[in-house]
């Protein structure tokens, strides 16, 4: 005689709901870990930063012939934190539970910002030859359409970084983040829309481009 | 937190709770589920055949049937031709007097072909054959011993696939299996949702409650198995009693065959959708039809999600495509791949692994084969395309269901 074994019910529920959990807290422990990367990652960018700062303070007091190595580094750590860029990107993608990055971007925003302030005094100073290539983005939930020309765009100004190489620094900048600063350049150059990129800080073209059509500005 | 994680996380719940319980029952009776039952009375057994238009086949099946190691005495096998175009009715006749043959003067179906032979039967257990399937010369001894359990109304067997020659026929033999294994798992909580018309028996009395097959439902054998459940009998399987029966091999005839089941299905679930949850019938209240029930419904979200997040991909392949031909850039770059592992990959790691042994449990527990590394193609197919075209055979069901007035089979 079988009896219906309805505690397999119960079983199966409990089962479910402590794999589950366990699933979702290493899920969860992945994410919080990617994060803390990216804040130690960021702890160093801003070790990096000082650094960069303190050289360019210091050759703009003390030792005005060194100028050349002056903007070596700076260029050197505007790599530093376009990679950086790219990566908190990533990493916010993939994921589920932790899905806005808000603090990092804002700081990360932030930083750009201060080493622009600091890469234009030194331009002057030593009269460097690099332009600047500002990228004007929507971060917080861009419609499809904005995102895929914003895609696109990254693609582009990526390949025009490869071929301009140290003549320009690229200024990738989410305009919709709530900074005060952000919104200053935003006012100055008329941005409006999304993508818009800004080159030698007076010409704008918004929404999509070729490689060439902005190599010819250069 | 985006609302289609919650509606994805949802679904893995799903997934895992169905998957454990599976399992659980396994782990449990893993002890009893090829147990052999030898019976200690045999009763007079009454075999139906019904045929429309299977001359290729009836011959092999009546043989089949005679074959039977059940005493030969007990055996009465009715055969009906139902008025087959064909010659079924020639092929039956070849085999004299060891049958009984009946020529219908018009098509009945095969509901009420089997209704009207049921009331010339003797046997007080009626087993219902396929005329496309042919039963082990066991098989109906090993299970009319489970008519020895008090309150058992229907026995059903192992149905697997004849052949197996196309990688369609291969599909449907893992499918079947793990079918059989999973109706053993069911069992044990009063769960056997349906008696395959391959080979199933049933207490005379039990099958000609409320007329006998419903002639109006094309899936008799989902219907025959409800109805019985909610007169309070039970039904059992034995899985070392094996039917082999002829599988669809084209994706047209398979197609078909699905669109009858599941349109039987929910001809069904629609009769008996008074009895959810209602503790009068037992676990046909309380599990068969809500579980029918959720999961109908369930696979139809699911094909929602699909559809909402495959058109959502392919508008935005649309744009990405269309805006990297504008700016004269790449189609696809490295940054465009994600590497980065999250909550969804752990689940899915763990669903896939889980999937495999509940393939090789019912490989082994049913037909006795231990997979290998040369079963992965056909068990990822299995997974990933074979299974996944469910819900669209789900759906073009529910359209005919919705447009169609009478069903035919």
């Amino acid at each position: 005689m079988v009896k219906a074994q309805k505690d397999v019910f119960w079983k199966a529920l409990l089962l479910t709901v402590v794999v589950f959990l366990i699933g979702v807290f290493f899920g969860y422990l992945l994410e919080e870990n990617r994060v803390s990367k990216i804040e130690d990652n960021f702890d160093l960018l801003i070790i990096d930063w000082d650094d960069a700062e303190s050289q360019s303070s210091y050759y703009q007091i003390l030792d005005e012939d060194f100028c050349e190595e002056a903007v070596v580094q700076n260029l050197k750590f505007g790599d530093e934190i376009y990679a950086k860029g790219l990566k908190l990107e990533e990493y916010e993608a993939a994921n589920r539970f932790l899905d806005r990055l808000d603090i990092e971007k804002k700081k990360y925003n932030l930083l750009k910002i201060k080493f622009f302030i600091n890469s234009k005094i030194i331009k002057e100073k030593c009269n460097a030859d690099y332009e600047y290539l500002f990228y004007f983005y929507s971060d917080i939930d861009p419609p499809t359409d904005v995102k895929e020309k914003q895609r696109a765009m990254s693609r582009v100004l990526m390949d025009v970084k490869f071929e301009l190489g140290d003549e320009i620094i690229l200024m990738p900048l989410a305009a919709d983040m709530d900074l005060g600063v952000v919104n200053i350049l935003l006012d100055k150059y008329g941005v409006t829309e999304f993508p818009s990129i800004v080159i030698k800080e007076s010409v704008r073209l918004d929404g999509v481009h070729t490689q060439e059509e902005i190599l010819e500005f250069f | 937190m985006e609302f289609m994680t919650f509606v994805y996380l949802f679904f893995i719940l799903t997934s895992l709770y169905l998957t454990f319980l599976v399992l659980i029952l396994h782990y449990k009776n893993r002890g009893s589920l090829r147990e052999v039952r030898e019976p200690t009375v045999f009763p007079k057994i009454s075999v139906l055949i019904p045929a429309w238009n299977e001359g290729e086949t009836i011959g092999n099946t009546i043989q089949a049937v005679l074959d039977s190691d059940y005493p030969r005495d007990k055996l009465e096998v009715i055969v009906v031709n139902d008025k087959s175009s064909d010659n079924t009715l020639e092929e039956m006749k070849k085999f004299g007097d060891k049958i009984r043959v009946v020529d219908n003067e018009v098509n009945l179906g095969k509901s009420g072909s089997l209704n009207k032979i049921a009331k010339m039967a003797k046997g007080e257990i009626i087993a219902v054959v396929d005329a496309d399937s042919y039963p082990n010369k066991e098989s109906i001894r090993q299970m009319i011993a489970y008519f020895e359990e008090e309150g058992v109304g229907a026995v059903t067997s192992a149905i697997l696939v004849k052949g197996g020659k196309t990688r369609l026929e291969r599909l449907q033999a893992v499918e079947y299996t793990i079918i059989a294994w999973n109706r053993k798992l069911l069992q044990f909580i009063e769960g056997i949702y349906v008696t395959p018309g391959p080979l199933s028996m049933y207490r005379k009395e039990a099958m000609l409650l409320d007329g006998g097959f419903d002639t109006k439902n094309i899936t008799e054998d989902i219907e025959m198995t409800w109805k019985i459940l909610k007169h309070r009998y039970k039904v059992r399987i034995d899985l070392n009693s094996k039917v082999y029966c002829s599988s669809p091999n084209t994706i047209k005839t398979w197609w078909k065959q699905r669109l009858r089941w599941n349109l039987g299905g929910m001809q069904t679930m629609i009769k008996y959708r008074r009895l959810i949850f209602n503790p009068r019938y037992g676990m046909m209240g309380l599990f068969v039809v809500p579980f029918f029930i959720t999961t109908f419904f369930l696979s139809l979200v699911g094909l929602g999600v699909f559809f909402y997040v495959l058109l959502k991909k392919v508008f935005q392949s649309y744009l990405m495509t269309k805006y990297a031909y504008i700016s004269s850039s790449s189609f696809l770059s490295v940054d465009t791949l994600n590497l980065n592992a999250n909550v969804f990959a752990l689940f899915a790691t763990l669903l896939i692994f889980l999937g495999i042994l509940y393939l090789a449990l019912s490989q082994k527990y049913v037909i006795d084969r231990k997979i290998g590394v040369k079963d992965i193609p056909l068990f990822a197919l299995y997974l990933l395309i074979y299974l996944s075209l469910y819900p669209f055979v789900l759906v073009h069901s529910i359209w005919r269901f919705l447009v169609t007035k009478k069903f035919e089979w």
